[in-house]
């Protein structure tokens, strides 16, 4: 389930757009009913999900989940600079000639988040003793192969015994480098006042196998930064900081290590 | 599809602060509002959940 937070301020500029802020927090959510075990592929899954996404081990395995589990590499990741384009409360333009607002007093910028999801922030466990478990066996390019159709997000998941137009296309190579085009993003635009941010969701099935470790380059292009005004681009992986840039001149070009 | 557990509420804490606390706070689910109120500097999100997404059986 998503949660949409949307905050519209009485006084709509860009004065409020920039120094003020709503956080939605200690999200909980209570249910009713009484646990089932399920019988089919789609009862095991939440009606949400949208795909399943399966780290397939580096070696050769004869099944998943293999008896000894590694430590869960680093998940799927999110590129974003702090803030976020979709609410319109939150990507306000000002009206023209105005220029935005020097901070207040005494705050500090920080980036805002008003909205939460049920995105996947850290990878699954592995399947409690006593939870039901869905397991898939194969090896080798067989089982990647199957891991990559099973996390696209064109694949349906029904609750009959047999389906049909289950297709989808397995990407052709998994290689260790992929570009922003490969993971589904051709070009990511930015723009507006206050802080805006973009989600970009990385399945480690892209790189055919666990990934351990990951270096991420990112170059562009962006308008001047107004005289007196201050512009950065900050890059999260999994939530963590792992670049923070001043942006001057018309680009930027920035490595670093997840 | 067995029925299982199902989402019955959702709870959380709105937090506004910054130049203008003044204004509309509005939560969102599956095209549901689950609250609207005047923006406070606290307030409290306790709703009903919307219900279950329907899946497509083929």
């Amino acid at each position: 389930m998503i949660l949409n937070l949307n905050y519209l301020p009485a006084v709509q500029n860009v004065c409020t757009a920039a120094q003020s802020a709503a956080t939605l927090s200690k999200v909980a959510l209570a249910t009713s009913g009484t646990e089932v075990a399920p019988a089919t592929t789609a009862e095991f899954l939440a009606p949400s999900v949208p795909a399943v996404l399966i780290p397939v081990p580096a070696i050769r395995r004869r099944t998943f989940p293999p008896p000894s589990w590694p430590p869960p590499p680093p998940w799927p990741t999110a590129t974003r600079t702090p803030s976020s384009p979709s609410p319109s409360s939150r990507n306000r333009t000002p009206p023209p000639g105005q220029q935005p607002c020097p901070p207040a007093p005494g705050s500090s910028p920080s980036p805002r988040r008003s909205r939460t999801n049920g995105t996947p922030s850290a990878p699954p466990s592995p399947p409690r003793p006593a939870a039901p478990a869905l397991a898939l066996t194969g090896h080798g390019e067989e089982l990647r192969n199957a891991a990559q159709a099973l996390a696209n997000t064109k694949s349906a998941l029904a609750v009959s015994t047999t389906v049909t137009g289950m297709t989808s296309t397995v990407p052709a190579d998994s290689e260790p480098e992929q570009t922003l085009a490969d993971l589904g993003a051709n070009t990511i635009k930015l723009a507006g006042y206050g802080t805006q941010e973009t989600y970009l969701g990385v399945s480690q099935s892209q790189f055919g196998g666990p990934v351990s470790a990951v270096t991420l380059h990112l170059s562009g292009t962006h308008t001047a930064v107004p005289a007196g005004g201050q512009a950065a681009l900050s890059v999260y992986w999994n939530d963590y900081l792992l670049s923070s840039h001043t942006l001057d001149g018309d680009s930027f070009d920035l490595t670093a290590p997840g | 599809m067995a029925d299982g557990l199902t989402p019955a509420r959702v709870t959380g804490t709105i937090a506004v602060a910054g130049q203008a606390v003044q204004g509309t706070i509005r939560v969102t689910a599956k095209s549901r509002i689950l609250l609207k109120a005047p923006a406070g500097a606290a307030l409290t999100l306790d709703a009903p959940s919307p219900p279950r997404t329907s899946r497509t059986t083929n």
